[in-house]
């Protein structure tokens, strides 16, 4: 698991954190402290992914919240 | 009278209203569907409560629920049309993205990963995201921005994993490749070095 190919294949699984290849996160974190070109990649993927979930943040309606109180209450 | 698994639902569920009709929006890019859509979702959970599995993750419960709920009856009254051409984007090399910024000149005051990424807007992130055909979309909201496993995904989507790992592949290359155009397009990367044939001041 230490070459990069095998690292960059697991690299969203390794970002993602839920789905480490069987022991693999301990190796990928091992080659990752030690490959600057791999340790790049993660950086801007993970920096990407952290964009793109603020950039889908929002607030649901207070008047949703309340309706949806109100329907389970209802049953 | 309450039972456990209404409770649960209670202190578990209700508080991810805010990013469900996050996901919700993302799916159907409209603040009215994507409220009836999470109504009609937590209804239908409250109401098939005795089929969650008391210990399992609620939250991938819900998004299945929600995922099902807008592919069976949401998408057939708003169907979008989708053509992309798929070899078009097989072609497309991994860490797209990544590789045409680290290949760009570097200036003295411009690292081109930090102009783009950086300088995006949070509008920009969600055009792109939008664009996805809605099935590319479902699987990069619901494993990348979302952190459900591709368990969860394969049964929220009620596909196989190997089908969310193929939509998601796709999926991050058709996202990434839509950034770098839109990188281009706004001049992203004109600052302090140039584009093709773009930008040089006349001074
Ligand atoms: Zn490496």
């Amino acid at each position: 698991m230490s070459h990069c190919e095998d690292v960059l294949d697991h690299l969203y699984e390794y970002i993602h954190s839920n789905d480490f290849p069987s022991d693999g996160g301990t190796e990928i974190k091992k080659h990752l402290q030690n490959c600057r070109s791999c340790f790049s990649r993660y950086e801007f993927e993970q920096r990407l992914l952290e964009r793109l979930r603020n950039a889908g943040c929002c607030q649901c309606p207070d008047s949703l919240k309340k309706k949806i109180q109100f329907l389970i209450k209802q049953f | 009278m309450r039972n456990a698994r209404q409770d649960e639902f209670q202190t578990k569920a209700l508080p991810l209203l805010d990013e469900v009709y996050g996901v919700a929006l993302r799916m159907t890019h409209n603040p009215e569907a994507a409220e009836d859509l999470v109504a009609d979702a937590y209804a239908r959970a409250w109401k098939n409560l005795d089929q969650f599995q008391p210990g399992t993750n609620i939250r991938a419960w819900i998004y299945k629920i929600l995922t099902n709920t807008y592919i069976n009856n949401y998408r057939k009254k708003h169907r979008e049309p989708e053509r992309v051409s798929l070899d078009a984007y097989d072609r497309i090399e991994d860490f797209y993205l990544y590789n045409r910024l680290t290949q760009q000149p570097r200036s003295f005051h411009a690292d081109p990963v930090e102009s783009v990424v950086g300088q995006m807007t949070n509008e920009d992130f969600k055009r792109a995201l939008d664009k996805l055909p809605e099935e590319y979309r479902a699987a990069v909201i619901l494993y990348d921005l979302q952190g459900l496993s591709y368990q969860e995904v394969a049964e929220a989507m009620d596909v196989p994993l190997g089908t969310v790992r193929s939509r998601l592949a796709r999926g991050r290359k058709m996202l990434q490749s839509s950034l770098w155009t839109h990188a281009k397009e706004a001049g992203l990367l004109a600052d302090g070095f140039q584009v093709g044939s773009a930008v040089r001041r006349k001074s």
